[in-house]
């Protein structure tokens, strides 16, 4: 068996596949890989459901859901966060539901805050306030871009899985 | 600019066909409802600014439902809002609540914290970005409040 998902940086999401059969018809059913960040990877045998990604040309930042199906019925939620500039790290989360309504939970309660640096030099006294105050600017400017992909991200994947 | 498109029924009035629909929310769970569309329009995203579309749905329940979307070029995902509406003036409220200006990023790969001469020039090619997404989507919301279908579906 060979992984199907890899951590791609710039690679658009693959196309939606709709859920459709009993994931028992698959003769051979494909082992994923997620990385997980701070965490071994997390490997199981399932399906891909759907996924969607807020990335674009323009914004620094964005985010990345795919939703696997694995062999025992039970739901993995792949989050990924990806940032451009040298101080937004990539992160990767991974979630488990037992139904398309826990999903739903899973993504209505994500906080992208906890994927925002608060880098703020406030214990470098050679650092102007002017530039501390830009600092804040600019993590704010990030969390409210966050937060609004996210949510974005998050009507995209429901409306895919018309969760209702 | 593209032309702004205009779809709906025309002609002489006919039964409406219902079917299932559901519109993306952000950050919430679709609007689903039976019911079929009235009126679209919209413009699409270039370099220059996002772009936007606005459709009204008769529902099978005698009401009304707006789905206004934002989209980013080279995105898949929308930001986007839908509700159902009772009334003309309800409608009018979901199309001004709707601020584009509130749902557009700031580039800040090029960030504030580089105040030169290529920061200040890319701030105001963003506001100017930001105020032609505003215009645009604000000119559509008057062609669709002008629109007769939309007067009579909401009366």
């Amino acid at each position: 068996m060979s992984p199907v998902t890899l951590f791609s940086r710039d690679a658009p999401a693959t196309d939606y596949v709709e859920p459709t059969a009993p994931i028992s018809v698959f003769a051979s059913v494909p082992e994923v890989r997620l990385h997980r960040t701070g965490q071994r990877p997390y490997v199981f045998e399932g399906v891909e459901v759907c996924s969607a990604t807020t990335h674009s040309p323009g914004p620094s930042l964005w985010y990345e859901v795919n939703l696997y199906r694995k062999q025992s019925g039970s739901l993995v939620i792949d989050v990924r966060f990806f940032g451009k500039p040298d101080d937004m790290k990539d992160r990767c989360r991974t979630f488990f539901a037992e139904s398309l309504d826990e999903v739903a939970h899973v993504l209505e309660s994500y906080d992208p805050a906890m994927d925002i640096d608060a880098d703020v030099p406030v214990n470098d006294n050679s650092v102007p306030v002017s530039m501390i105050a830009l600092h804040a600017a600019v993590i704010r400017m990030r969390l409210d871009e966050a937060r609004r992909q996210f949510a974005d991200l998050t009507g995209e994947i429901l409306h895919q899985l018309d969760v209702h | 600019m593209a032309e702004r498109e205009n779809k709906g029924c025309s002609g002489p009035a006919s039964p409406p066909v219902w079917t299932a629909i559901s519109l993306r929310r952000s950050g919430q769970r679709p609007l689903r409802f039976e019911g079929a569309l009235a009126i679209a329009a919209g413009l699409p995203a270039t370099d220059e600014r996002l772009g936007h579309t606005i459709r009204l749905f008769e529902t099978s329940t005698g009401q009304m439902a707006v789905a206004i979307e934002l989209w980013t070029q080279g995105c898949d995902v929308p930001t986007a809002d839908a509700r159902m509406i009772g009334t003309a003036e309800e409608l009018v409220q979901a199309c001004e609540s709707f601020d584009p200006r509130e749902k557009m990023s700031l580039d800040f790969g090029r960030s504030l914290l580089g105040a030169s001469q290529g920061g200040i020039a890319t701030k105001v090619a963003i506001e100017s970005h930001i105020d032609a997404t505003e215009a645009d989507y604000r000119a559509t919301v008057l062609a669709i409040l002008r629109d007769p279908r939309a007067k009579s579906a909401a009366a």
